[in-house]
């Protein structure tokens, strides 16, 4: 191999007439033996200097870049670029070769020196030292015993940050052993990582606990581990998707997950159905409500809430149900106030999250769709549904003043099979519909349309538009000239 | 240290550590420090517009135009928000700074400051990845170091956004201080903030910063500092590059398919030692669903709100 990369140099430099001799015009033969290696060495080329000395390879380096190079190798030699290499070498005496050390960037600087013609033309001597001045200002030390990996590492992410990583860590060595040891099962962690989950404090039995949890519910829900390790024979992918799982799981880290799936199938079930009578008949909706009101209901509503991203409507429904909730609770059962509250927040949190492109594409389609279905589009429900602050039964009480005539239409409707406790309350939920309504034939626009849209469909019909920024004129906005 | 390792991680999109970020971040502003306001480039180059955290096509860019073994760049900024791995371009690109110096020369964009990344992407992107918001900080003191502009041979002023009334020569650029934020006025903020078209005279920005300007400023630009053409980025050109004023100022664009659904193509502009002008134009990468690679990372993120 050495032999053959020999011959390939020699017989490029007997091609070219300005280098006197088959060293790279490299006068001593100790620095071309060594840049000749360096250059040669596909990886870990830093070794190299491991076996070297700065008080031995320098000062050859050093002589080489200021007489040989501009005297010898390049055709014209300028006293203004001889005065920059004198700095140079000035420079790394200075700060490098008194202090014993190399520069960080010392391979650059010993791949420009051993072939400047790779780079360079023959009368490029300015651009060389361009080139060599731009690698040679600089103050830190080449730090050879530097071995930290830079990759994120499952122990490290445990150590460092955690359960979270104690999830995948645990799961994977009774999944598969060797995954850890390829140190490839972290594969696409970082899109997946969830921020808060870093703030609670890792407990000391939580590995075991997560084991024991994770045995279980692989073994009971199938997770998509199952499937994905037949479908898909790409380890990458498949130990990606794994790990995904897995910190799913040990996110959750408790029983919500089980519940979750758990219900899920159920939960569909009763939404479909749950949606076909929504709009007909709210009483259906509030009988089903103080049915499900026993069982632990929070992460079904939500789970549900969010697996059907297709229909609107749940979102809507749930949005009035857990407003209608929030009353029962301030009303009559206190108890159970914290659950309800949670779950309050729960159902807003998919209107917190940021949109990305893709949700934007998915709601317009959807709020097209009802559109044309309906008068008003789920969204703005629960749009104002959020202002209205549905917690405080002050507000309710007022809304409930000013719409009383809507009231009495709906009531018939609740009256009729509606249980005595809550008819109070179905008035006012339906109170809130209403004006819910209005509120949003007024507003017009979804709130869930993301500004820069309308900028993208402009951007698609002009060339040139400051798409980019137009509508940053938040920081810098205020500037008054 | 390991570059050659951390380059390979981030080019699969790797997570890497806090403390390799920390020290990639010091060493480059190291190399930065030393870089005039406006640094000069030799040609051969190639003049990149900007990336926007879309670090599939960053890639497929290096491929293109030759590789940075092969070729010198001169990135006009923007090198992070909007896209999805805003944190492994910049990285990637500080690191390519950092194995081949006199190669990879970095401009500051209206995107490189606190402010606007808080906003379009990248703090959240870090915050994401890394629960906390240091590797963000790290990156920004970096921002502060960034040129403001390059100069090709003396006769290419290469600068991310345009002219500033403030600004009548390459030298008074020099005499900024850079080494700050990006203030809301003023020459630095307008060089990063404005846009041309064809206007008679100095115009207000509908970006709220930076001014419009027309063919006569950069024509008294040219002729002043006698170069012959202003290369910048900073708009959106659906067709990768577009030459304005009698070729006297391009904009080049380096993000294909912008935002991933703009539909549009990139362009890279390679300057020759005649400073012939050539244009490389590119597609974006093909998002591949469900893939460890997906560019677009909605399946799995969308979990989030799950929990």
């Amino acid at each position: 191999m050495a032999d053959a990369v020999m011959k390939d140099e020699d017989l490029r430099l007997t091609d070219d007439d300005n280098v006197s001799n088959n060293m790279n015009g490299i006068k001593s033969e100790k620095l071309y033996d060594f840049l000749q290696t360096l250059s040669t060495c596909k990886t870990n080329a830093l070794n190299n200097f491991k076996e070297t000395t700065p008080k031995d390879l320098l000062p050859l380096l050093l002589e080489h870049l200021l007489v040989t190079i501009p005297n010898e190798l390049f055709l014209k030699n300028s006293a203004q670029d001889q005065e920059r290499l004198q700095e140079i070498n000035s420079w790394i005496t200075e700060k490098f070769l008194k202090l014993d050390q190399f520069p960080f960037t010392i391979l650059r600087i010993c791949q420009l020196c051993y072939d400047p013609f790779k780079y360079f033309k023959i009368n490029e001597l300015t651009k060389f030292v361009n080139a060599i001045e731009k690698c040679c200002v600089v103050t830190s030390a080449l730090d050879i015993n530097d071995d930290k990996d830079p990759e994120v590492k499952n122990n490290d992410k445990s150590k460092n940050n955690g359960h979270i990583y104690n999830g995948t860590k645990t799961n994977n060595a009774t999944d598969d052993t060797s995954n850890i040891e390829s140190g490839n099962n972290d594969e696409d962690v970082s899109l997946v990582k969830i921020p808060w989950i870093d703030e609670v404090e890792a407990d000391p039995e939580f590995p075991q606990f997560l084991r024991d949890i994770d045995s279980i519910m692989s073994v009971n829900f199938g997770y998509d581990d199952g499937e994905e390790d037949e479908d898909e024979d790409m380890d990458g992918v498949q130990l990606s998707m794994e790990n995904d799982n897995d910190i799913m799981m040990g996110n959750s880290s408790n029983v919500i997950v089980e519940e979750y799936y758990e219900n899920d199938g159920d939960n569909e079930a009763d939404l479909n159905n749950y949606n076909g009578l929504a709009h007909s008949n709210i009483s259906i909706t509030d009988k089903e409500l103080d049915v499900e009101d026993e069982a632990d209901e929070d992460y079904n509503e939500n789970a549900s809430d969010n697996a059907s991203d297709e229909d609107d409507d749940d979102e809507e429904e749930n949005g009035l149900e857990s407003n209608y909730k929030a009353h029962q609770e301030v009303d009559d059962e206190p108890p159970v106030q914290v659950g309800q509250g949670q779950r309050l927040d729960e159902s807003k949190t998919p209107r917190k999250r940021k949109p990305t492109e893709l949700d934007i594409f998915d709601y317009n389609d959807n709020s097209t769709l009802n559109n044309n279905n309906e008068l008003t589009t789920p969204k703005k429900h629960k749009q104002d549904d959020s202002t209205l602050v549905i917690e405080s039964p002050i507000i309710t009480t007022t809304v409930e003043n000013k719409s009383v005539s809507v009231v009495n239409d709906k009531r018939d409707v609740s009256d009729t099979e509606i249980h005595l406790e809550s008819k109070a309350i179905t008035d006012k939920k339906s109170t809130l519909n209403d004006t819910s309504v209005a509120g949003s034939m007024v507003t017009g626009t979804s709130m869930l349309y993301s500004p820069c849209d309308e900028n993208v469909v402009n951007v698609n019909t002009e060339k040139i538009r400051a798409i980019t920024d137009i509508n940053e004129t938040s920081p810098l906005g205020n500037k008054t000239r | 240290m390991q570059i050659d390792r951390t380059i390979s991680l981030l080019k699969q999109g790797k997570h890497i550590t806090e403390d390799a970020v920390y020290a990639l971040c010091l060493k480059s502003q190291e190399l930065l420090m030393t870089e005039a306001n406006v640094t000069h480039v030799d040609t051969p180059v190639t003049i990149c517009g900007d990336i926007h955290g879309q670090l599939h096509d960053l890639l497929t860019l290096f491929d293109k135009s030759g590789g940075v073994e092969k070729t010198r760049y001169v990135f006009l900024g923007d090198f992070v928000d909007r896209g999805f791995y805003s944190l492994e371009s910049f990285l990637l690109l500080i690191c390519y700074k950092l194995k081949y110096p006199d190669r990879i020369t970095l401009i500051r964009g209206n995107h490189e400051t606190r402010q606007i990344t808080k906003v379009y992407g990248f703090y959240d992107e870090i915050m994401r990845k890394y629960g906390n918001s240091n590797v963000w900080r790290y990156c920004c003191e970096v921002f502060d170091y960034l040129s403001l502009g390059a100069i090709i041979n003396n006769n290419i002023f290469c600068v991310h956004g345009g002219l500033s009334p403030d600004v009548n020569t390459i030298e008074e650029i020099r005499a900024i201080d850079r080494k700050q934020e990006v203030p809301h006025e003023g020459a630095m903020c307008d060089l990063l903030w404005s846009d041309p078209d064809d206007v008679e005279k100095w115009s207000l920005s509908p970006r709220g910063a930076g001014f419009v300007f027309g063919q006569n400023e950069v024509n008294q630009f040219l002729h002043t500092n006698k170069v012959e053409l202003i290369a910048r980025a900073h708009q959106l050109v659906m067709e990768g590059y577009k030459e304005m004023f009698d070729g006297g100022l391009v904009t080049v664009w380096s993000a294909p398919n912008y935002c991933y659904r703009c539909g549009n193509v990139a362009a890279v502009l390679r300057i020759e030692d005649d400073l012939q002008r050539n244009y490389t134009i590119f597609d974006a990468v093909q998002p591949q669903d469900g893939v460890g690679n997906a560019i677009i990372p909605t399946k799995k993120s969308q979990m989030d709100y799950f929990l």
